[in-house]
């Protein structure tokens, strides 16, 4: 079992490492970098030798190879410099972003969790019923619904309908629950709507394989509950794969923050992306792809593991 | 009895008339509150002398001074911040001005004539590692000197009549001398001035706080005990405003926001706008076929219906006067006849695009095509552009934009990769001196992307720079602009507004045209 | 099991395959959910087929005399910002969505599926090498690809359709589909028929193609239409985020994007139809796809 934790964590790193090579040369790829936009970007004039000493001060004139080399060093001794935008430390920088981001991602997995379980079991259970197609109708439907546009009919509803806007600054739960509440359930509800609507299909589509199972039919013929069937064993064997789904989307949900966190003018890690992207931030936006890649990766790993622990079966494989 | 009857009726009569008067009057000023405004936008640096985008200043401004300001009550003349008096030498090539005398900076040190020209000596001949942005306004100050503590000499190297204006940069903030000594960079780290408020706190990508800063050297000022900058994209802006969480907005709101804003807060919000200082422009490179032909230019710049399109341009954007390159209602605009006689500005749209169609003919390109280069997503470009492309589809021309990122459109702007671009102009202040400078010939301006040069211009924009008589040097700067125009390397169209929302409760703040200036946020008060 | 699967299921079997049509007939008896998806995401690709000569206006002629004109009989759907019939809007927005969601999970599939089959096949060095490449670019989220992508290449019309953003949408589906065809093509290549065809002599390239691909093409069918869904929604997603179709190209998404939200109060048609379009044809994929696979997976018949 160890060797095979250790053997799937060294294969971490050749593939962060990959990650890392082709974010730093795609970016590169496009002409204009964040030199124009802060000294030519409004319109105002600024002399060649400026930009000149500004992009030789920001290291930007030096071969792409020695830049990679040097971010990649910076990495080992975990700096990952400093923002070409503000000059602030890059770990300053999403470190005041992260809180926000991970509130949200945990709360919309909460969320979608809560809802998507029972949903899913109910629909399982009921199947080919009215309430297995309405059920399936509506984690199509979440699924199907773009979250920015979900979310700006949710902001424009508040404003029409009450006035109110969710409080636009962050404060941190442990300062100011309700203010916190009040700015971040509806992010979390509209990333949590989508996340619920893909895990309760994996659910039924779990439970329904369970219940095929030889061992539930012998349960059964010994004359067990339906009840008591399916909680003590139908579920906890339905709810693996659904773990799985439910940590792998967790992963992929950071992307989608991406957008949500635009439309509810969240300051997390997402918007921090997008502004980076737009202000050709390379060091930020590299740094922040690693992270995510690091995330993305680790989760993976963390699941496989949380599997091959709870399944006996594969642990031999 | 009839008598007191008349009596008392006179005097309420007169209670009366006094209550009204009163009320005619502005209300007094009162201290205390907190100004809640929105920016869109974090600022890149705390150095305000690297700085050139609105987000800079809108955080910087209220805790610095300069030497002179804008004077937002006679806008576009220039006063004094720390200087308190000034001369001039009659030929114009030495500046004299007297400080204030009992100016501190926020850590308590007083501030002497070696700190103005510590700062100054840092915009005009920036140390190794400092980013000077604005250098090129001083090119014609030879030296700063502070002869005592309460005196600055500017020695100029050729008289500049847009000088006054030019030191009434709200750039040039005055840092600390003694702490430059030790580390020429440290307000890119520390922001540490004389204005009147101090920073409390500033969270990246969230908000700035500052509070009042109790040995602001003028009396009695600022009336507000702090205010808080909250950065949100543009959208979120105009919900935060919609929802009543910001007070305040100093960059400018499109009217369809206004009416968004207002349908939400009702009359708990004023809308104020002045003229703006960005004005929207297409630039040819005159470098590449056929737009090194004058006929096709002013074909393109012909075809444009400028007076019919402002009205619906200005409900859907920011974009409300037809302008050229100095803004309708400055001091030196060209007279409205003058302007209506330039290509493109006439006002009968049906011969000016028959004159487009026979010059397009005569150049040899009838049915042009080209790309137009444009900035996005933000607005107005979007709108700007969809106009433009209408507009010459009805002369025959067929346009397909191609939309790139900022720093992808300034780089090429820059290095001449197009054909026609999207530009744009968002100066501080209305000076022919900077103003017209990114007009000069391709090899002299740093800024003129067409890759045109015409001796021509230099010497009109000498002569308006010479001109110290005021009606004198309108002329001259009219005859600059008059021939700019008809060259067409640059076409200037449509000008935005400066629309700015406030909560009813903020008072006093006139609105000036220009919107990367905070303007002078120390005599805000907020009504209980 | 409703009668229709009954009956077929006591049909005689006829001498002769089953045409598409009868398979297409049999799929709409069983699936009813999914053939209304198919019919929608037919009636919404010949619309935007069609859209040239069915839609009453030009998508991108300014009218400013018709500036947020609400629904009506010229203007069914409204007028945006610009005097812009919505309606016609639509139409080729539908033309731009289906095109690029089918080109690009088209693309996707195919490279992702051709990567899959030769991992598999193969095995060894090369399909440790294709694996790797698969978990890099698997490491990113789907946006954040297809932003630094969009970012990097800038646009390149071929045809009026930007095709260096079909690049951006296809790359993130060709890992995904590579390694479950990968992990299909493993255990299909294990099954006795593969090794017959192998000792018979038969090249590499006939087994692929004849053998191995026919039994992959269920699960392929199923994934594209996920894939399709999922590119509608990328390209919607980034043409709001301002990085995909750009103005005045008419695209669902990019009708969302700018301050289109500020015109909510008095032109909401301007955001409730783009967004329902965007919906509805994710939704009818989903459908369709969902369908398809109850539909086709053999054990699921055994209910």
């Amino acid at each position: 079992m160890l060797t095979y934790i250790a053997k799937r964590l060294l294969m971490t790193i050749p593939t962060l490492l990959g990650a890392a090579v082709l974010i730093f040369f795609m970016l590169r790829v496009v002409p204009g970098d964040v030199i124009e936009v802060k000294l030519r970007g409004d319109g105002a004039s600024v002399t060649q030798e400026v930009i000149d000493a500004e992009r030789s001060r920001l290291g930007l004139d030096k071969p792409l190879p020695e830049q990679f080399t040097s971010w990649i060093a910076g990495l080992t001794k975990l700096d990952p410099g400093l923002s070409m935008w503000t000059g602030k430390p890059v770990v300053d920088e999403m470190s005041v972003r992260l809180p926000l981001s991970i509130q949200v991602a945990v709360m919309g997995a909460l969320i979608a969790t809560l809802i998507a379980v029972p949903m899913g079991t109910l629909s399982a259970l009921y199947r080919d019923s009215p309430i297995d197609y309405l059920l399936r109708i509506f984690s199509l439907v979440g699924l199907a619904v773009p979250a920015f546009w979900f979310g700006m009919v949710m902001i424009l509803l508040l404003l029409w309908l009450f006035n109110w806007l969710p409080p636009v600054i962050y404060t941190p739960f442990h300062v100011d629950p309700i203010a916190n509440l009040s700015q971040l359930i509806w992010p979390a509800l509209v990333v949590g709507i989508r996340y619920a609507a893909v895990v309760a299909r994996m659910v039924r589509s779990s439970v329904i394989e369970v219940m095929k199972e030889d061992y539930i039919r012998t349960a059964r013929a010994k004359g067990l509950t339906e009840k008591v069937i399916i909680i003590r064993h139908a579920m906890k064997n339905a709810m693996l794969p659904a773990i799985t789904v439910i940590g792998l989307e967790f992963a992929f949900l950071m992307g989608g923050l991406v957008v949500t966190e635009q439309v509810f003018n969240l300051n997390g890690i997402g918007q921090l992306f997008v502004q980076a992207v737009a202000h050709r931030d390379f060091v930020l936006v590299q740094n922040i792809v690693m992270f995510i890649a690091a995330v993305f990766v680790f989760t993976n790993l963390a699941v496989d593991l949380l599997y091959a622990a709870i399944d006996p079966r594969i642990r031999y494989r | 009895m009839k008598n007191s009857i008349w009596a008392s009726a006179g005097a309420l009569a007169l209670a009366f008339l006094a209550a009204q008067g009163a009320l005619a009057q502005d209300a007094k000023p009162v201290r205390g509150g907190i100004l809640n405004y929105g920016v869109a936008g974090g600022p890149h640096t705390l150095d305000c002398h690297a700085g050139n985008s609105f987000a800079v200043l809108h955080h910087l401004g209220p805790h610095y001074s300069t030497l002179m300001k804008t004077d937002n009550r006679n806008y576009p003349n220039t006063i004094g911040d720390l200087a308190k008096s000034w001369t001039i030498s009659p030929d114009h090539l030495t500046y004299t001005f007297k400080l204030h005398e009992n100016v501190k900076f926020h850590d308590g040190t007083a501030l002497t004539s070696e700190d103005v020209r510590a700062s100054f000596q840092r915009i005009i001949d920036p140390p190794a590692g400092v980013v000077s942005a604005w250098r090129s306004m001083y090119a014609d100050v030879k030296s700063v000197e502070a002869p005592d503590k309460d005196t600055v000499v500017f020695q100029m190297s050729a008289p500049n009549a847009g000088m006054m204006s030019i030191f009434g940069s709200p750039w040039a903030c005055i840092y600390s001398a003694a702490k430059l000594k030790e580390d020429p960079k440290y307000p890119e780290k520390t922001v540490m001035g004389t204005g009147p408020f101090q920073l409390v706190e500033q969270v990246s990508g969230s908000h700035w706080t500052g509070k009042r800063f109790d040995g602001y050297f003028r009396p009695g000022l600022p009336y507000l005990d702090g205010f808080k900058a909250i950065a949100l994209s543009s959208t979120a802006l105009i919900n935060a405003l919609a929802g009543g969480q910001i007070d305040a907005e100093f960059r400018g709101v499109t009217p369809a926001d206004r009416q968004r804003i207002q349908a939400s807060r009702g009359a708990n919000i004023r809308f104020e706008e002045a003229e703006g200082m960005g004005l929207f422009m297409v630039s040819f490179n005159t470098k590449v076929k056929p737009y090194d032909d004058i006929r096709v230019r002013r074909a393109l710049t012909l075809a444009v219906d400028r007076w019919s399109g402002i009205e619906p341009m200005s409900r859907i954007s920011t974009l409300k006067y037809v302008s050229s390159f100095q803004r309708p209602g400055a001091p030196d605009a060209l007279p409205k006849a003058q302007l209506e006689k330039l290509p493109g500005f006439g006002r009968d749209i049906k011969a000016a695009r028959a004159e487009a169609r026979r010059l397009l003919a005569e150049a040899g390109v009838p049915n042009l095509k080209f790309t137009l280069i444009n900035r996005g997503p933000d607005m107005p470009y979007a709108p700007f552009a969809l106009y433009l492309i209408d507009q010459w589809r009805q002369i025959g021309v067929t346009v397909d934009q191609q939309v790139v990122d900022t720093a992808n459109w300034a780089q090429r702007r820059v290095s001449g990769n197009f054909s026609v671009i999207v530009d744009v102009t968002g100066d501080w202040g209305e000076d022919p001196s900077f103003v017209m400078a990114r007009f000069l010939s391709s090899d002299s301006s740093f800024n003129n992307p067409t890759g045109f040069s015409d001796p021509k211009i230099e010497q009109l924009f000498q002569a308006q720079k010479l001109e110290f008589d005021p009606a004198k040097r309108t002329q001259a700067v009219n005859a600059l602009e008059n021939y700019i125009v008809e060259q067409v390397f640059t076409m200037p169209v449509f000008r935005t507004v400066r629309l700015l929302p406030f909560a009813t409760k903020v008072k006093n703040y006139p609105v000036v045209p220009v919107h990367n200036w905070l303007g002078d946020v120390s005599e805000i008060w907020l009504s209980p | 099991m409703t009668l229709g699967t009954m009956a077929a299921s006591v049909r005689v079997p006829s001498r002769t395959k089953p045409t598409a049509w009868r398979k297409m007939m049999q799929f709409a008896a069983t699936q009813p959910l999914g053939a209304a998806g198919l019919v929608t995401v037919l009636v919404m690709a010949i619309a935007g087929a069609l859209a040239p000569y069915i839609a009453p206006y030009d998508p991108v002629a300014i009218s400013f005399s018709d500036m947020l004109a609400p629904p009506s009989w010229e203007h069914p759907l409204g007028t945006d910002n610009f005097g812009r019939d919505i309606l016609s809007r639509i139409l080729y927005g539908a033309r731009t969505a289906i095109v690029m969601g089918l080109v690009s999970a088209l693309i996707g599939s195919t490279l992702g599926a051709i990567l899959g089959v030769v991992s598999a096949y193969f095995g060894g060095v090369i399909d440790l090498l294709i694996q790797r490449a698969v978990d890099i670019f698997l490491s990113l989220p789907i946006i954040v690809l297809a932003l630094v992508v969009v970012a990097m290449l800038g646009r390149n019309l071929v045809l009026g359709f930007d095709f260096n953003l079909i690049l951006a949408i296809s790359i993130p589906i060709v890992p995904q589909v590579a390694r479950v065809v990968r992990s299909s093509a493993l255990s299909i290549r294990e099954m006795a028929y593969v090794d017959a065809a192998r000792v018979a002599g038969y090249s590499t390239r006939r087994i692929i193609f004849r053998h191995m691909a026919p039994n992959l093409m269920a699960p392929y069918l199923i994934m594209l239409t996920a894939f399709i869904a999922q590119a509608i929604l990328l390209e919607a997603s980034l043409s709001f985020l301002g990085l995909g179709v750009t103005e005045p190209s008419p695209a669902w998404g990019l009708m969302l994007a700018g301050n289109a939200v500020d015109f909510y109060r008095q032109a909401p048609w301007m955001i409730i139809f783009p967004g329902l379009a965007i919906s509805l044809a994710v939704f009818s994929f989903n459908l369709l796809g969902d369908s398809l696979r109850d539909w086709l997976d053999p054990k699921a018949r055994l209910r």
